[in-house]
């Protein structure tokens, strides 16, 4: 069962790489220093310890296209005076979300609309979790200017005085 | 690290437990700044998953490309 149910997915969970995969993470540039070491370094501490769960999209023969890295966040406001109609409304000054950590696509395979499916891959799961664990909304934290652009354009819309904070409804 | 002295070894060791930790924190706690982005950040939450042009395109795409993998996997299966 747990293989038929993985098998509906693009990206693979990081424990089924192949030794041949593994070895491949060393080759893994999107560009993004931080993201390349992530999927080399911490990614398999952080995977093992379910503290985020990551998801590695394969061209089948060995080559890594690209990953995405999930997990659960808290949004939170608590140092932030709130009128008290919302403090009814909301009884906690932390809510949660689920967070795209990482999302990232190797140089060669960029331009490609990889980074669509697997955002769209993202997204069906996020909605499929919210439904059974919670979680108000999608939220990216984007590096910088370009990377936030990239998910504008599907939706995603800023916090006011972070552009780089990027959140979609999921309700 | 090949090269180093034991307390060389030690310090890059802690370094990148630190480095850890952070990146592991930082992935989930997500501060809002003002009240501004309290009062936004709460009427988002109220909003329905209302795909736009592009994202559903998007979410078409993948489900093809779903469908094509599980087709090819019940292919295969039938071959062998």
């Amino acid at each position: 069962m747990a293989t038929q149910e993985s098998k509906k997915f693009l990206a693979k969970p990081f424990d089924e790489l192949t030794p041949t995969e593994l070895e491949n993470r060393k080759k893994f540039d999107c560009g993004e220093q931080s993201l390349n070491e992530y999927i080399q370094k911490n990614m398999r501490k952080h995977d093992n310890k379910n503290i985020s769960k990551s998801f590695i999209y394969t061209d089948g023969n060995g080559a890594i296209v690209g990953y995405y890295t999930i997990t659960i966040a808290m949004v939170d406001f608590a140092n932030i005076p709130t009128r008290i109609s919302t403090t009814q409304k909301y009884p906690t000054h932390q809510l949660p979300v689920i967070s795209l950590a990482r999302l990232a696509i190797d140089k060669k395979y960029q331009g490609q609309k990889f980074g669509s499916l697997l955002l769209a891959e993202v997204i069906a799961k996020a909605l499929s979790a919210v439904k059974t664990v919670g979680g108000v909304c999608l939220v990216v934290e984007a590096l910088h200017e370009r990377a936030a652009a990239f998910y504008r354009a599907y939706g995603f819309e800023s916090s006011p005085s972070d552009p780089l904070h990027l959140y979609l409804g999921m309700v | 690290m090949s090269g180093t002295t034991v307390n060389n070894y030690i310090v890059q060791a802690a370094l990148e437990n630190a480095q850890e930790l952070i990146d592991a924190v930082k992935m989930r706690t997500i501060k809002l700044l003002s009240e501004a982005d309290v009062a936004w950040f709460l009427n988002k939450i109220e909003e329905p998953f209302n795909p736009n042009e592009k994202l559903k395109s998007a979410l078409r795409r993948y489900s093809e490309a779903i469908d094509g993998n599980t087709r090819k996997q019940e292919v295969s299966g039938k071959t062998i």
